[in-house]
């Protein structure tokens, strides 16, 4: 599977710091991420000189069809280019001919034709665009679903299809205006796409698949046990960081409370095995496991807790301090810190 | 994607596992400012707390009761005597029962077995019977179960009166694909309505929720923003969405009320809504 990286794109939409690029690219690549997207546009407006060599193995710019913009890219350095464009429902589907004759050209460049919105297209309308610029050095087709259109099991039938008709390396970007990107992006990959965008967080205009989801399900779902995660967490967190963007604590897979647990049914089960609350351990993406005591907590968090000050408390005794517990947490509307409860413990035991 | 005519109604757990979020600690007045919104926007059923919990859950639900919603409000339960007469003090008349239902849960969580999970079904439906109440039923970490003895589970369920069963995949294991497997051979085999709990530990929640109901589930589990155990669970807000643009299923709820509700639920939790949220963050808007 190639992993085709957008969060790079959105912090430089937002405005990232320009120094913290390199640093980027390099968490990606530690995660065996290859390719990298920029906005040829976002890329001039940050005034950088010619790429270096690392930059220019790793990035692919994205431009308009205009020729203008694709000699500007080509000027600082760039050797993978995307001809992005939106076409007409219903109107001619004429590709961008000119900056394809441009790119023709210049053999030695890697050109890939994005259609944004190519889930407004048939079957035969993409296969006919297709046949229409085969000869022109393409060497990627992107199929995106620029305004979120698809489901996972339509994502799937449709990339079946293209996949037997179209000999061409294939790409395809999912969007997420309705929460299905990573779902869709699952579908392309059932469907054999190998090339699939990504974004850590699923962070982008019109949202992306979320670059971990993504990697796990390979892992966890499609039997790709060997891949190395241990540090999933912690390089997804901080390349959001370098962009600018704060990670949720919920956010699946990477979120720093995912493996926190408060309800008693939650953590009475996970004290006797985790399995029965998560679906891996902590360990597998670089996070740990939390107990968290709270309005939701039973007495086998407040046992737990205690033992760990070797503390046994009865249950009736446990019940007690949990009553309290419960209250303080809605009065104070939050969870209760371990200091607290010891706090409580020994005006109790007083 | 073909016309369809019927109707999904929507079960929001916004108060019940959504709350079960770590630190998320809604009051009394948070819960029934957001049943009443919830009823606003046109849910079917609020699941409103578990009563066994204490004093505060119980006033929250009692408060929640006499507000006449057009919702109908759930209370959940094990599948113990306690936790049942805990709901019927609160005045509840509908209660959700929820029985362990793989083997894993069943033996290493309770250390009992499969017979013994639905003696204690059986006993706590007759007992919410017994004053009045309605009674739907849960079947936990049904993703991981065997099949056969979930459509037992149902039966059993089906035959003392309950009106829909939960399938909850609780670690959030399915992916699409096997979604539309399973529901393909339970919904003609399943003596009950089923209602689909999805949770998002891979971030599939909401598309998984969508194949069950494309695949012709009709009830559906949701929480404002997604909010809920771990991940999270399928969000109100992105499955409505959806089933309304994508499937052209309809729901009797309000779109337009997402911003709102969502902004409510999270001040409430004392969180931020995040900026790439579909359909509520600021990127995306209604």
């Amino acid at each position: 599977m190639i992993w085709v990286d957008q969060t790079l794109r959105e912090g430089l939409r937002i405005g990232m710091d320009r120094g913290k690029i390199d640093s980027v690219v390099k968490l990606l690549q530690h995660l065996q991420v290859w390719m990298i997207d920029v906005n040829g546009k976002d890329w001039h407006k940050y005034n950088l000189p010619s790429l270096t060599t690392l930059q220019k193995k790793q990035l692919r710019v994205r431009v308009n069809e205009t020729v203008e913009e694709l000699e500007c890219a080509y000027e600082v350095g760039f050797e993978k280019f995307i001809f992005a464009c939106t076409l007409t429902p219903g109107g001619d589907l004429t590709p961008p001919m000119n900056a394809l004759a441009w790119a023709a050209e210049k053999r030695e460049v890697n050109i890939g034709l994005c259609i944004e919105n190519a889930s407004d297209f048939s079957l035969a309308e993409i296969e006919g665009l297709w046949r229409a610029v085969s000869t022109m050095g393409v060497t990627t087709f992107i199929y995106s679903d620029g305004y979120s259109r698809l489901n996972p099991l339509s994502t799937f039938k449709i990339l079946t299809s293209l996949r037997e008709k179209m000999p061409i390396a294939l790409e395809f970007h999912a969007h997420n205006a309705y929460g299905l990107a990573t779902a869709n992006a699952f579908g392309a990959m059932q469907a054999g796409v190998k090339y699939i965008a990504t974004a850590v967080a699923g962070v982008g205009v019109q949202g992306q698949a979320a670059m971990e989801e993504v990697m796990m399900i390979q892992k966890r779902l499609l039997g790709k046990k060997n891949l190395e995660t241990e540090t999933l967490s912690y390089s997804c967190s901080k390349i959001l960081s370098s962009i600018g963007v704060k990670l949720p604590a919920t956010k699946a897979i990477i979120g720093e409370d995912i493996f926190a647990h408060e309800s008693g049914i939650h953590v009475d089960g996970v004290l006797k095995n985790p399995q029965l609350y998560e679906i891996f351990p902590p360990e597998e993406v670089g996070a740990t496991r939390k107990l968290v005591l709270g309005k939701h907590s039973g007495t086998a968090s407040i046992q737990a807790k205690l033992q760990q000050r070797n503390i046994v408390l009865s249950d009736v005794d446990a019940q007690c301090l949990l009553k309290q517990v419960r209250r303080l947490a809605v009065i104070h509307k939050k969870a209760i810190e371990d200091e607290m409860l010891w706090k409580m413990y020994q005006d109790w035991v007083v | 994607m073909m016309m369809q005519e019927r109707k999904i109604k929507i079960v929001d757990t916004t108060l019940r596992d959504g709350e079960q979020s770590p630190g998320i600690v809604f009051s009394a007045q948070d819960k029934l400012r957001i049943a009443m919104a919830l009823d606003q926007a046109g849910v079917d059923f609020i699941e409103a707390g578990v009563p066994i919990m204490g004093e505060e859950e119980q006033e929250a639900i009692k408060l929640i009761l006499a507000a006449s919603l057009q919702a109908k409000v759930i209370a959940w339960n094990r599948a113990c005597k306690e936790d049942i007469l805990a709901s019927i003090a609160c005045g509840c008349s509908l209660v959700h029962v929820s029985v362990p239902v793989s083997d894993l849960h069943i033996r290493q969580k309770m250390n009992k077995s499969r017979e013994w999970v639905i003696a204690q079904l059986r006993e706590s439906i007759a007992l919410a019977h017994s004053f009045g109440c309605t009674v739907t039923v849960g079947a936990e970490d049904a993703s991981r179960a065997d099949m056969e003895y979930f459509l037992q589970v149902a039966e059993v369920a089906a035959t003392m009166g309950a009106i829909h069963i939960r399938y909850a995949d609780t670690v959030g294991c399915l992916t699409p694909f096997t979604v539309e497997a399973i529901f393909q051979q339970l919904i003609p085999r399943c003596s009950l309505p089923i209602e689909v709990h999805m949770h998002n530990d891979f971030g599939l929640a909401t598309a998984n929720t969508l194949v069950a109901l494309d695949a012709g589930v009709t009830l559906a589990s949701t929480t404002v923003a997604g909010i809920g155990e771990r991940a999270g669970n399928a969000s109100l807000d992105e499955v409505v969405m959806a089933l309304h643009r994508l499937y052209d299923i309809h729901t009797g709820v309000d779109v337009r009320t997402f911003k709102t509700l969502s902004e409510l639920v999270m001040q409430a939790s004392q969180r931020k809504n995040f900026h790439y949220k579909p359909v509520i963050g600021d990127l995306f808007s209604c």
